[in-house]
């Protein structure tokens, strides 16, 4: 991409993703509930994005064994993490949902957080969040058929216009990606604070990115 | 960029013939902290050979960022002498994976300098629990992250991690 197109808009065009919603969701339900190994197969035959298998290990000399756990204190912050990637998830999924005008713009962040997952997923189980795992039906419609994500279970409250809506995910984007800092901050265990460290970034990526009107 | 993987636990090595044996700093964290700044030197290097041939936009943001990461790599410095260690100095030149000869190729070296800053970073995350050095490192992987989507359009999923890129060989 030519920086002049790219410093012209003052923004970074968002990547192209038609599909997203539905590689996403195929990933999330793969994920929810499954072993680790298994989800990863299932999810890297349709995703738009090439995602590790967690079967092998792809150009990393760092992520040989699966089977360490980390420390306790360590497996709680990456849980925590994989918790705030769900409901950001639902977030997307909520926001798409109530303005599909949005959806070309936020749908390939929202993969993002589904990367993270996987990336997760190799450290800790997954959480179980209530709602996500009854989604395979069709075609989202509104915000009263979306799964909702977090542990009270409560549906995930859209602005009615589309720019508070956008903001609404900044401001997500931003209190997550300060989680995961402080999560990467406080870890015991050098390789969790490094993956919590880059998820930091990329969420941090996002509120930039998004906060600046298209 | 090439990484200049100079090896500090042999003292006496380097150019000034130092020992570094009075550092506080363990082998691991020294090592990263040192690789990290030699990331910081070659970034400064690469803007300063990149930023005339970005473009009336690019050179701006070439200018600003070659500044910032100046301020890093003097942080960086500090960081190192305070721990008792010597600071790893800049090569006279780097070699460029893409010679940037226009705007867009201007624009490749960058990410891809960003890119290479923010495994190093996130490597020295993972070497060290220091809390100042953890602080550091975090917000150099961010801080990275954020300058390679603002010349790449785009940043990867996980960035700094480059065992999760894609494995595509494109481009």
């Amino acid at each position: 991409m030519p920086v002049v197109e790219v410093l012209g808009t003052g923004l970074l065009g968002a990547p192209a993703g038609g599909s997203a919603g539905i590689a996403r969701r195929r990933v999330l339900l793969g994920l929810l509930g499954v072993p680790a190994g298994l989800a990863l197969a299932s999810c890297s035959s349709g995703a738009a994005r090439p995602l590790p298998t967690g079967l092998t290990t792809t150009g990393g000399a760092r992520t040989s064994t699966p089977a360490t756990a980390p420390p306790v204190l360590d497996a709680r912050s990456l849980v925590a993490a994989a918790k705030t990637a769900l409901i950001l998830i639902a977030t997307y999924e909520a926001t798409i949902a109530t303005h599909p005008t949005l959806g070309p713009v936020l749908g390939p962040y929202a993969l993002d957080h589904d990367a993270h997952l996987v990336a997760l997923a190799e450290r800790v189980p997954l959480p179980t969040v209530p709602l996500l795992t009854s989604a395979p039906t069709s075609g989202p419609t509104g915000p009263g058929g979306l799964p909702s994500a977090g542990q009270t279970s409560t549906a995930i409250p859209v602005p009615a216009d589309p720019a508070g809506a956008r903001a609404a995910v900044v401001l997500a984007e931003q209190v997550a990606g300060e989680q995961a800092t402080a999560a990467a901050r406080d870890a015991r265990d050098g390789e969790a604070a490094r993956l919590l460290a880059s998820i930091a970034a990329s969420r941090a990526v996002h509120a930039l990115i998004l906060a600046v009107p298209a | 960029m090439r990484s200049r993987a100079r090896r500090t636990g042999s003292a006496g090595t380097g150019p000034t013939a130092s020992p570094t044996a009075t550092t506080t700093l363990p082998e691991p964290a020294l090592a990263a902290l040192q690789a990290t700044l030699a990331g910081e030197h070659a970034a400064v290097w690469a803007y300063g050979t990149l930023g005339p041939r970005a473009g009336r936009a690019g050179e701006d943001l070439a200018r600003s960022m070659l500044l910032a990461h100046a301020t890093s790599r003097d942080g960086l410095r500090a960081l190192l002498v305070g721990a008792g260690a010597i600071p790893e100095a800049a090569e006279a030149a780097y070699a460029l994976p893409v010679d940037p000869t226009d705007p867009a190729t201007a624009a490749e070296v960058a990410a891809l300098v960003e890119e290479r800053l923010a495994a190093v970073y996130a490597d020295l995350v993972a070497a060290t629990s220091r809390r100042d050095l953890r602080t550091v490192a975090i917000a150099g992987v961010t801080t990275a992250a954020v300058a390679l989507a603002r010349w790449r359009g785009s940043a990867p999923a996980l960035p700094g991690l480059p065992e999760y890129a894609p494995a595509s060989s494109a481009e």
